[in-house]
């Protein structure tokens, strides 16, 4: 198992490969392999998605993937 | 398996030498490639009595009679367990939400998803658990009908055992019935894909990747195909007609190809699913797709569970549930009628024969791989309970000195995990699990054994301490 913290200004549903599973700011669990990250509609964040391989992760060090709204 | 399952296997095979009339049944076709439409676990309501914060998922494993009869009793149980959840009376079999099944254990798994309550009418007990099915299917075979069509190359013995199991239990239900039945459980039935030797569930999400519609398949085929033992039974094969309904792979299918270092295990599936509608030129096509006894690939039925609680990728993905909080309690029971039988062979010094060697080489990885298998869902469930757990304790040791501050991100959704093995190796009494682990297995067990590994079913499960644990803590919920 892996752990990924997705951080954003505001809350915001995350969506992996596509499916929406879970919000923005808090560790989310995930298997380990490449994966994409975006947040889907309004697209007003940076970057438009993150693809990122995740291993070796654990839940006091989880991978932080960073957006940022567009100014 | 016994003489008479033999003759059925032997008599067709003689017989059939001499006409050729058989023809393989066609696989519906898919038309159209749509991700909401299909027999799929979120295109199931939950029932009335079903909620998604309590999640309990079964796996039947292979093992004949003695499986379906085992897991039977389980399902009494588990309709005669009440419990209050959420300020609800129910039955725990109420909310049930998955049930995955090999061989056996897909006759019991099939039957009460299609009918439910009606599992327990008497039916199912007299029309199968207590009915000789291998001597209905030699006296099948030996129908001039039955001659033609096994006399076929593309035409088996588990058509054959497909027909009569369609028109003697399952009254020709097929996926669409369970579609519109529309609420969990789901149904994932088991088989192994002959030449990947990966497990081949039938539900759309994998048929989708053949262009194949499930919902028009029967029931009975899949359950054949589920129990498809290598050597007694044929493969049974479907068509494959790639390439013809616009599928769309999900995203994580093509990020995971380039895997193999990180994620070796999520690389070989996406391989292996990519082999049903990708064909490289170095690659040899796959026109046809045989499928065998879905305990070859994993006997117990916890593989596709156990992939979906360490990924997200699948669509039915467990793990994507707790991240999101849904899930507050998930209980998993797996009822495995494996068994240890005895053998003469090392009562003297004569080289054991061929089939004796082949039945051993086929049974004895299928037990060591249940066992590992078991193993690591229990990891994977360790792991949901082991991390909240650290953040938990790191979260003190915060607050003993930086009053008020919090661990960045937060906590994590906690899950309390139950996972029960229902086995015959808990028997305590040594006499009697060796009675147990010595039953045969076949379709043709003695009415009283029926009743006695029903018995034990609930026995078994009422003993464990999982379940035990689980109904205590439902209790401090009233």
């Amino acid at each position: 198992m892996e752990y990924v913290n997705v951080r954003f200004s505001e809350p915001r549903t995350v969506y992996i490969n596509g499916i929406e599973t879970g919000t923005t700011n808090g560790i989310l669990r995930i298997g380990s392999g490449t994966q994409c990250f975006d947040l889907g509609d309004p697209k007003d964040y940076q970057p438009p998605e993150i693809v990122i391989p995740i291993f070796s992760t654990n839940p006091l060090e989880p991978l932080i993937v960073d957006f940022k709204p567009i100014q | 398996m016994t003489r008479r399952l033999l003759r059925f296997v032997v008599g067709p095979l003689l017989l059939g030498t001499f006409w050729a009339c058989g023809s393989l049944p066609k696989t519906p076709e898919l038309n159209h490639y749509d991700p909401e439409r299909g027999y799929r676990f979120d295109s199931l309501k939950l029932g009335d009595a079903n909620t998604d914060s309590l999640f309990v998922i079964l796996a039947f494993s292979g093992g004949g009679t003695r499986a379906a009869s085992l897991s039977f009793g389980v399902l009494e149980t588990l309709r005669d367990t009440k419990i209050e959840w959420k300020g609800q009376h129910k039955r725990l079999l109420d909310e049930v939400d998955i049930i995955s099944s090999v061989s056996g254990g897909s006759f019991t798994a099939s039957y009460y998803t299609l009918h439910r309550d009606k599992l327990f009418n008497g039916t199912f007990e007299q029309e199968f658990l207590k009915k000789d099915i291998e001597q209905a299917l030699f006296a099948e075979s030996l129908l001039p009908s039955s001659w033609f069509e096994l006399a076929g190359f593309d035409y088996g013995r588990s058509d054959l055992a497909a027909n009569f199991y369609n028109q003697n239990l399952f009254d020709g239900a097929t996926f669409q019935s369970l579609i519109d039945r529309g609420t969990r459980p789901f149904l994932m039935l088991n088989a192994t894909d002959m030449t990947t030797g990966s497990q081949f569930p039938f539900i759309q999400d994998q048929f989708d990747l053949i262009c194949a519609d499930l919902a028009g398949l029967p029931v009975a085929r899949a359950v054949a195909s589920s129990s498809a033992f290598p050597g007694l039974l044929t493969p049974l094969t479907y068509q494959n007609y790639a390439g013809q309904c616009q599928y769309e792979e999900p995203r994580w299918v093509r990020f995971a190809a380039n895997d193999r270092q990180i994620a070796p295990e999520r690389a070989v599936r996406a391989e292996q699913r990519r082999s049903y509608y990708q064909h490289p030129e170095w690659q040899k096509r796959r026109d046809y797709i045989h499928l065998m006894d879905g305990g070859i690939s994993d006997n117990i039925g916890l593989r596709s569970i156990i992939w979906s609680l360490e990924s997200s990728d699948p669509a039915y993905s467990i793990q994507r549930r707790i991240t999101k909080g849904i899930i507050e309690k998930l209980v998993i029971i797996v009822v495995d009628a494996a068994t240890d039988t005895q053998s003469d062979r090392d009562n003297s010094a004569e080289t054991p024969g061929v089939v004796d060697v082949i039945t051993a080489a086929a049974i004895i990885p299928l037990d060591n791989y249940s066992f590992d298998t078991v193993d690591r869902a229990k990891s994977a469930l360790g792991e949901y309970t082991e991390d909240t757990k650290v953040r938990q304790r790191c979260q003190n040791i915060l607050q003993d000195h930086c009053p008020g501050a919090k661990l960045p991100g937060g906590d994590l959704s906690s899950v309390d995990v139950y996972l029960s093995h229902v086995t015959f190796d808990t028997i305590s009494d040594p006499k009697l699990r060796f009675r147990y682990k010595n039953l045969p297995t076949n379709f043709a067990l003695p009415a009283d054994t029926v009743d006695e590994l029903r018995a034990m079913g609930g026995q078994l499960l009422k003993s464990n301490p999982a379940f035990i644990g689980l109904l205590d803590k439902l209790q401090q919920h009233e």
